[in-house]
């Protein structure tokens, strides 16, 4: 038997409110789509920021630690001095030596001995010589520069160094420094210089001064 | 009253060779998007590796190479604190006990990775974390990345078309 209501298609209005509907849910989906391709670049963004500050923090942490050092201080004897033991620290930059290639006899730093770090045009630069210009060797802007960090796609905006010494004295007098360095390294990205990030740490530094 | 009807197959057709033609011109935005996101995480990969590889030298007090064997599209790379090695080759890369890991090309399919290492080889000294200086690069459809290593073991990037990266 044939049912008396005849079948009907689709009318205009249930159309227009299907399709409305269906681009309202397509637009949801294309948004929350859009906001973790986005959150996924930020997230990038972030990580090679904090790789990079890591790095720099991880090279001038190593690099402290090491100041000081010179190859032949235990057969010194009588009143050798070790040449080595200085670290000079300015607000952005610090000067220190070490015993490189341990090739110094008498405890006096080659020029290829002279390090430093400091910041300049928003990268960590690292000195790798200093024949010690008129300055004298405590001055931040003698010496041989590299840039250790990429100003083009991270930005050190801020870097900070401050020495903390711990003196005490030997039963036999002898007065016997031991030495840190604390530091604040802040970046930017250089594309996005909203995503910021800041490291704060410290070094001791290993060889003790000794008076 | 037989006015009203569904659709007719004639109009079912239309309608399917209309969408046939919106998908076909969205298709070719959809894989350039697909290779940019290839390219992206094979330079995101590829320069993690030479970052690790520096903390590793100034961590092990090592000097830890960085090995790239390519051949055509095919490529890998892995660490080794024991000179360059082969990465086509299982567990021959070794950083002290472990086994390091492999980058392998089938995990971005299309991206083409060139250096200019010596002996195809870059490797990062201890104390002070200096390198071999020379460029990896990377190139798909969508572009190309460029890694370049320092003698003082900087590693610097560039992206062209720029993303996150700055531009070459």
């Amino acid at each position: 038997m044939l049912i008396e209501r005849t079948l009907r298609g689709h009318t205009l209005s249930e159309l227009l409110i299907a399709s409305t509907i269906g681009i309202f849910l397509l637009g949801g989906l294309l948004h929350v789509f859009a906001l973790h391709t986005g959150e996924a670049r930020r997230r990038l963004a972030e990580a090679q920021l904090h790789q990079t500050l890591g790095a720099a923090a991880a090279l001038i942490t190593g690099e402290l630690r090491r100041a000081g050092y010179w190859s032949r201080a235990r057969e010194a004897t009588g009143g050798a001095v070790n040449g080595f033991a200085d670290i000079h620290v300015e607000d952005d930059c610090v000067l220190y030596s070490y015993d490189r290639d341990a090739d110094s006899s008498e405890g006096i730093p080659g020029s290829d001995d002279r390090f430093g770090l400091r910041l300049r045009a928003g990268a960590l630069q690292m000195k790798s010589s200093d024949s010690c210009g008129p300055g004298g060797c405590t001055d931040c802007n003698s010496g041989v520069w590299w840039a250790t960090t990429d100003p083009a796609s991270v930005t050190v905006t801020r870097l900070v160094f401050a020495a903390d010494v711990h003196p005490r004295s030997l039963p036999d007098g002898t007065s016997v420094t031991a030495r840190s360095v604390r530091y604040v390294l802040e970046g930017a990205l250089t594309q996005n210089p909203s995503i910021i990030a800041t490291i704060a740490g410290a070094a001791g530094v290993r060889n003790d001064e000794i008076d | 009253m037989n006015a009203w009807h569904g659709y007719t197959l004639m109009e079912t057709l239309m309608v399917l060779a209309l969408l046939a033609v919106v998908m076909t011109t969205s298709i070719p935005s959809f894989t350039g998007l697909v290779d940019r996101q290839r390219l992206r995480a094979a330079t995101t990969a590829v320069h993690d590796a030479f970052h690790t590889a520096r903390a590793e030298a100034l961590r092990r007090s090592a000097a830890i190479s960085v090995s790239v064997e390519s051949d055509g599209d095919r490529w890998c790379l892995s660490l080794s604190d024991d000179g360059p090695c082969d990465c086509r080759q299982p567990d021959v890369c070794r950083l002290g006990e472990r086994a390091a890991p492999v980058i392998d090309s089938q995990r971005f399919p299309g991206v083409t990775l060139t250096t200019n290492f010596p002996a195809g080889a870059a490797a990062f000294h201890p104390p002070r974390g200096t390198g071999t200086p020379g460029t990896a690069q990377l190139r798909n459809r969508a572009g190309r990345a460029e890694l370049v290593v320092s003698t003082l073991g900087r590693i610097r990037s560039c992206a062209a078309p720029a993303f996150v990266r700055p531009p070459c």
